[in-house]
């Protein structure tokens, strides 16, 4: 008996209990082909001889009434061998089905995740799950971030729409953006891919500020961004989600998952999206964001042989096309003509991906994993006269072999990798007889890492690592990284982490702003005849990091101060400022640094009420050659508020509120009077808000808008009454270039 | 009666500056159940006012709840918990609710009657 406490009390509760004792209450089940116990709904439950039953429920209960002339019940159902029960003194009932059919025998283990290679907890990594990403229902990676302070998104110009993010002050590229931890959003990719990964395909995301592990190559510098896809073993068997916003936006995404049979799954993701209207909010004659469509696509398959093995694939295919510029310009008839200014992106990808694990029996810790990955991506586009086309074809291998040494408080991944990466690449004014360049280059790069992890379990954790990559153009690449976590109490975390960090910048397409733009494309000061004549970027990052969890008034909080200290040895600097009908771009002579400080609190107010309040400040600097300055376009402080109220019914309501500092903007001096900027620009405030209602466990509903404040820039585009003009400018956006936004969509899930 | 006016006005001064009236206990209440589902429907059914704080573990089965003991009582936190189907060492919950929990909640000890 469970009941211990005696009293009057307790006697008044057992009289109630005991009012139902001449029923019996019974559950059927069926074991599935994992060994689990599952209901069994419909099964015909009857007192022998009689007809005296009931029917199981979609739980597999049945309740019944005693019944004096039998004790023998009958449990049956269609399909499964019927089966008679003594049921005497017995209340409750627990009845196994089985198949009329001679089952073969039952497969023990579930569905693992794959073998990711994990970063160990040792690194500070904040986790994004699919709760904290419906908070910006909308649409892709790119908007993934608005309720993370630690992550800023910029549009680079005023007509693309083109967004990049920024860490620790730092432009997108410095960022390793990855899909399960392989190469993502690189290459030729870096410019447009966030935009390549629709929102609600995410899993979750991971982000690492600072450093990362050297075991997925040696490009993040100023953090890492994971991004894990919706699997074959843990998403919904079918995912919908239509959105539409006030632009004519409007997006499809479908998800199906299917266990084909006992060792594979599949998992198609699907989305299409088109943005049809022309829409020129700020009347400057310019869409505020181009119309286009885009087609995503992509199958997964996971196999699990239960003995060990482990593999995945999966194929993907992107097409993307953008059309912007003036209002009212039409390509066919007005390309590579004055009569309107107008521009084309058109992007193609297929990919392919693969990785194989294989874990040792009875051997946890002890496994191989192999990825692979290929992919071909096309870029063309032309903005106005300037044409800028490429081509890249990239091959990726990567084998990690981890075990321990000695006991599992240490641990070592080790491996070898190789990478093959193809670029042809244009840019010029080909129609205009103007200048016409061509940078191909083809980079091998082997390499090979070792990394070794401590971990006692209790206070300390150490994750030390190397890599030597051999670069077929740029030599000897070393990169040493370093993790060390601390946990004085419980609560309290603190970490430090130190490491290198080196990628070759593709310059044209991370600063692809330019482009729409006249400003005359400048290269100087080459170090190489390689790639565009610089060295690979390389710098040294270091980051503090104290996270305190804590109680108030029996709620739980967490508060964290990070510092991150990122310095240049070397980079391909992008200068802006020289002058205002240019863009330079020269090797670092000098110092490159950022300093990133930030504080962080999250707080439940009351009971489904969170707080998240944040600041951030930044100093990132640079020696150009006309001296040292801010980096333009960079703001100096952010604030951050994110309120998120859930009632019991399942509504949701977040709100999100930054203040973005003041930018330094580049030199306009230069300029006709009319045409120049002021050196800084003002601080704005953005608001987003957000409503969502659950209906029942498939049905989930949002509504939002972006921009509540309708905080927007009016005349960025510099001439723009003169877009073929030498001050025609559209790169010069600090905030946003439109208002108020509303959006809609819906959510459909069968689990 | 008139005496009395007093007395209120004292107790709430006095509860003014220590809070007195704000009796907030915290207790442990051993609650049966499984899973996650089973977490959210007790947390859900404690999020009333009066509580501050419901967290139940469905490995301990242990609800540790922070309640404002003038405004409910550890008896009705029992009941409440009974009503949506889950078992307390005080109050059992009624056989028809608990029938109609979800599968993976079905947390009493059913009699394995073993197969042929």
């Amino acid at each position: 008996m469970k009941n211990r406490l005696c009293g009057v009390v307790v006697i008044a509760f057992l009289f109630s209990s005991q009012a139902n004792a001449q029923k019996i209450m019974g559950v059927v089940v069926e074991k599935d082909n994992q060994g689990k116990d599952q209901p069994l709904a419909g099964a015909n439950v009857y007192w022998l001889g009689t007809t005296k039953g009931a029917t199981t429920r979609e739980n597999g209960v049945f309740l019944i009434d005693r019944f004096e002339g039998s004790n023998k019940l009958v449990v049956s159902f269609v399909g499964y061998r019927p089966d008679t029960i003594d049921v005497a003194d017995l209340t409750n009932l627990k009845i196994e089905m089985k198949s009329d059919q001679f089952l073969q025998e039952v497969v023990v283990e579930g569905w693992k995740p794959s073998t990711n290679v994990n970063l160990a907890s040792g690194i500070n990594m904040i986790e994004m799950n699919e709760k904290e990403l419906f908070k910006a229902a909308c649409c892709n990676l790119s908007e993934s971030f608005e309720t993370n302070p630690s992550v800023d998104v910029a549009f680079t110009d005023a007509i693309t729409g083109t967004r990049q993010i920024q860490m620790l002050g730092l432009a997108g590229p410095n960022t390793m953006i990855s899909v399960e931890n392989m190469p993502g959003v690189r290459g030729l990719a870096s410019s447009q891919g966030i935009q390549f990964i629709p929102g609600t395909w995410i899993n979750s995301i991971q982000v690492t500020k600072g450093v990362g592990s050297v075991v997925n190559g040696y490009e993040s510098i100023a953090g890492q961004i994971n991004v894990e896809l919706k699997k074959p073993q843990e998403s919904d068997k079918l995912f919908v989600n239509g959105y539409v916003n006030q632009t004519g936006r409007s997006e499809l995404n479908v998800i199906h998952t299917a266990q084909v049979s006992k060792k594979w799954a599949t998992t198609f993701l699907v989305h299409g999206s088109a943005r049809p209207i022309e829409t020129d909010q700020n009347n400057d004659s310019f869409l505020d964001f181009p119309k286009g469509n885009q087609v995503n696509f992509v199958n997964r398959w996971v196999y699990n042989s239960n003995k060990g093995w482990l593999g995945q694939f999966s194929l993907k295919y992107l097409n993307d096309y953008k059309q912007g510029g003036q209002t009212g310009y039409d390509a066919e008839k007005d390309r590579f003509t004055t009569n309107r200014y107008g521009f084309e992106i058109n992007t193609d990808r297929y990919e392919f991906v693969g990785k194989l694990g294989y874990q040792f029996p009875g051997k946890p810790y002890k496994s191989f994993g192999l990825q692979i990955n290929g992919l071909q991506h096309t870029h063309s586009s032309y903005f106005g006269f300037n044409t800028h086309d490429a081509e890249e074809q990239y091959a990726y291998a990567n084998l990690i072999y981890q075990s321990i040494i000695g006991s599992t408080f240490h641990k070592f991944k080790t491996g070898i990798s190789f990478q093959y990466d193809n670029y042809k690449e244009s840019i010029g004014q080909p129609q205009f007889n103007g200048a016409f360049f061509r940078f191909d280059r083809i980079e091998q790069v082997p390499g090979a890492f070792f990394e070794y992890s401590y971990d006692d379990l209790k206070k300390f954790s150490l994750i030390a690592g190397i890599r030597v990559d051999q670069h077929n153009l740029f030599g000897t690449i070393i990169t040493p990284r370093l993790h060390l976590k601390y946990n004085p109490t419980e609560t309290t975390t603190l970490r430090a982490s130190a490491g290198q960090g080196t990628r070759v910048a593709n310059i044209f397409a991370e600063n692809s702003g330019f482009l729409a733009s006249s400003r005359r494309l400048i290269l100087s000061n080459q170090q190489t005849n390689q790639a565009y004549g610089f060295k690979p970027d390389q710098a040294w990052v270091y980051g503090f990091n104290l996270n305190q969890e804590f109680t108030l008034d029996y709620r739980p909080g967490n508060f964290s101060v990070d510092y991150y200290f990122t310095d240049f040895q070397n980079q391909a600097v992008v200068d802006w400022d020289a002058s205002s009908t240019e863009i330079n771009f020269y090797a670092l002579q000098g110092k490159s640094f950022s300093h990133s400080l930030q504080a962080q609190v999250d707080y439940q107010l009351a009971r489904r009420f969170d707080i998240r309040l944040a600041y951030r400040w930044l100093d990132v600097e640079t020696d150009y050659a006309g001296g040292r300055l801010q980096r333009p376009m960079v703001p100096r402080g952010r604030a951050f508020i994110n309120l998120e109220y859930k009632t019991k019914n399942n509504w949701a309501f977040d709100y999100t509120i930054t203040r973005v500092g003041e930018q330094r903007i580049p030199g306009t001096s230069n300029n006709p009077p009319l045409r120049q900027l002021p050196p800084v620009s003002d601080p704005y405030i953005l608001m987003n808000a957000q409503v969502s209602k659950d209906f029942g466990t498939r049905w989930s509903v949002y509504v939002g808008i972006e921009n509540v404040g309708d905080f927007k820039l009016t005349n960025v585009i510099m001439s723009a009454e003169q877009p073929f003009s030498p001050h025609f400018d559209t790169s010069m956006v600090w905030g946003p270039v439109f208002g108020r936004l509303w959006y809609a969509g819906f959510r459909y899930r069968v689990k | 009666m008139k005496t009395n006016i007093l007395l209120p006005i004292l107790i709430s001064l006095i509860s003014l500056s220590t809070f007195a009236q704000t009796k907030v206990v915290t207790a442990s209440i051993k609650v049966y159940g499984n899973c996650s589902m089973c977490k959210k429907r007790i947390e859900t059914a404690l999020d009333k006012a009066g509580i501050k704080k419901a967290e139940w573990s469905p490995k301990t089965k242990e609800l540790q709840v922070v309640y404002n003991a003038n405004k409910i009582s550890e008896k009705q936190l029992h009941e409440i918990i009974a009503s949506v189907g889950h078992d307390t060492d005080l109050v059992k919950a009624k056989d028809e609710t608990y029938a109609s929990l979800p599968f993976c909640c079905l947390y009493r000890d059913h009699d394995h009657k073993a197969d042929h």
